[in-house]
This record gives structure tokens, sequence and C-alpha cells, in this order.
């Protein structure tokens, strides 16, 4: 992916999938590279297959197809006790 | 009563109340991303709603806060807190995001023990919210988002090109693109 800077102004060409084409997209200006900057990112952020394998394996419930409920609760109680603990307030 | 226990009431009454004036809600944030992906720790439930219907906004606020603690009291703002039972819920309407019938159609039901059923945003939507927030809060929702996507293809349940068409609408399609790409 290849970022280009015309007259001040960043754009990026990517291969649209739905469209089957390359498409120019307008980034904002170079004085601003927030944009370009979050678009690299993007296009670098990597899941480890492992940990993807462990999570279908071990926190999917089969019958509804996401993580299993009560995992999703957990996500909270530990919130509260982890807040609790570090002796923050629950309602923030 | 555990605190398990307690916070299943807590999102009972919680989602009880915003269905009730917010019939087309959808749980967002991360305890709807934690449905999609490995969860991680949160501390509240967001509600996505229409803050833009003044009217609504305030029979919401005069219903709510005879019973619980909610902030601020007036029409006008893009979030609400809500406290019940210690537990904190939040009402939102985040800016630059466009909720349309399309996406409150595909929202997923779960039914949960002890709270009932809730409608999460589906994970394509979700994946889509993130990305417009990232313009905003930056790499940390960016990260959110490719959670939601790359587990979600794994789970056999994500519509890529429902995805890239809502990101269009949105205007992050170069984001949407750069993280199915990566």
């Amino acid at each position: 992916m290849k970022i280009q800077k015309v007259n001040g102004y960043l754009y990026v060409t990517l291969w649209d999938k739905q469209r089957k084409r390359p498409r120019r997209f307008y980034l904002g200006k170079s004085s601003d590279p927030r944009v370009a900057e979050l678009l690299k990112a993007a296009a670098e952020l990597k899941v480890p297959r492992e940990e993807v394998e462990d999570y279908v394996a071990r926190q999917v419930d089969p019958a509804t197809r996401t993580t299993k409920p009560e995992l999703v609760v957990l996500s909270v109680v530990l919130g509260v006790l982890s807040c609790r603990w570090s002796g923050g307030s629950r309602a923030r | 009563m555990s605190l398990e226990r307690r916070f299943k009431s807590a999102l009972r009454l919680g989602a009880r109340t915003v269905r009730r004036f917010f019939p087309e809600y959808a749980v967002v944030g991360r305890f709807a991303r934690n449905f999609y992906a490995p969860p991680e720790t949160t501390l509240d439930v967001d509600f996505l709603v229409d803050l833009d219907d003044a009217e609504r906004v305030a029979e919401f606020l005069e219903y709510a806060s005879a019973r619980f603690e909610v902030s601020p009291l007036e029409v006008g703002h893009w979030q609400y807190k809500l406290v019940v039972k210690g537990f904190r819920f939040d009402l939102v309407k985040p800016r630059g995001y466009r909720y349309d019938a399309e996406a409150a159609s595909r929202r997923r039901l779960v039914r949960m023990e002890g709270v009932g059923e809730l409608a999460l945003l589906s994970p394509e939507d979700l994946a889509v919210l993130y990305l417009v927030s990232s313009l905003d809060r930056g790499v940390r929702d960016l990260i959110k988002a490719k959670d939601v996507v790359v587990y979600s293809k794994a789970r056999g349940d994500f519509n890529e090109e429902y995805f890239l068409r809502k990101c269009e609408e949105n205007r992050v399609k170069h984001l949407g693109l750069a993280l199915l790409a990566g």
C-alpha cells in the first residue's frame, strides 16, 4: 500500500473488492497525517492464528455461534472487581 | 446476592427500560464485542439509541430518573449515563455513525439466562462503528474492529459484501478494505 502526496493532500489507491478495480481514496491534508497513519495500522494489524483457533475451540457456543454468554458476563464481573481492587468507582 | 446475579438483574432492568422507549436499540461497545471475539474486561454496557428524537429522550429521562440515577437530565446530549444497582449503562449515539433500519434489522438476538433477550449490533455493523470511532479515538478502536472481523470470520459469521457497503455509507471504506487486506 503506497500513500501518495499530491499538492499538499494525501491519497491512497486500494483494490476495491466490490467493484473489482483499483480505487483512489482521499486521506486529508498532508499536514494532518492521522488518517494515513490509521490506514497503515489497519493494513498491518494481525491476529495470531493460534489465538483464533483457541477461541473457536474453547470459547464459542456451538448452538449460537457467539462467545459463550457466561464468559461475556464474567468479563463484566472481573472488570468490576478489578476496578474495586484498584480503588475506582464502578459507576464512574 | 452474588455480583454476577446482581449484574444480570441490573442488566435485565436496564435493558427493559431502554427497550420501552427505544425498541430499535442495539447493544454496542465492548460488551457487544465480547460476543464476537475473546472477551475483555469491561465495566458497563452501551446501548445505541436514537438520541435525536427529543420527545422520546424527554420521556425516557422522566421515567428513568424516577427509578434510577440518570445523568445528564436535559435533552440534547449524545450520551446518557444510567446507573442501576451500581452498574453503569450508557445510552449513546456516536457522532458520524449512521444507524439505519437495515442495521437494526440485522441485529443479533441473544438470550442470556437471568437477563432475557438482548439485541446486539451485528458483527459487520459493530466493526463499521469501531472504524468510524477510530477516526477520533485512534488505533485502539481499529484493533477492536479487526478483532470483530477476524474472529467473526473464523466463526463463519461475517458478510464481507455487507460490511464493505456499510463502510462506504459511513465513509470508512478505505479502512475497511485495508483491514480485510491485512
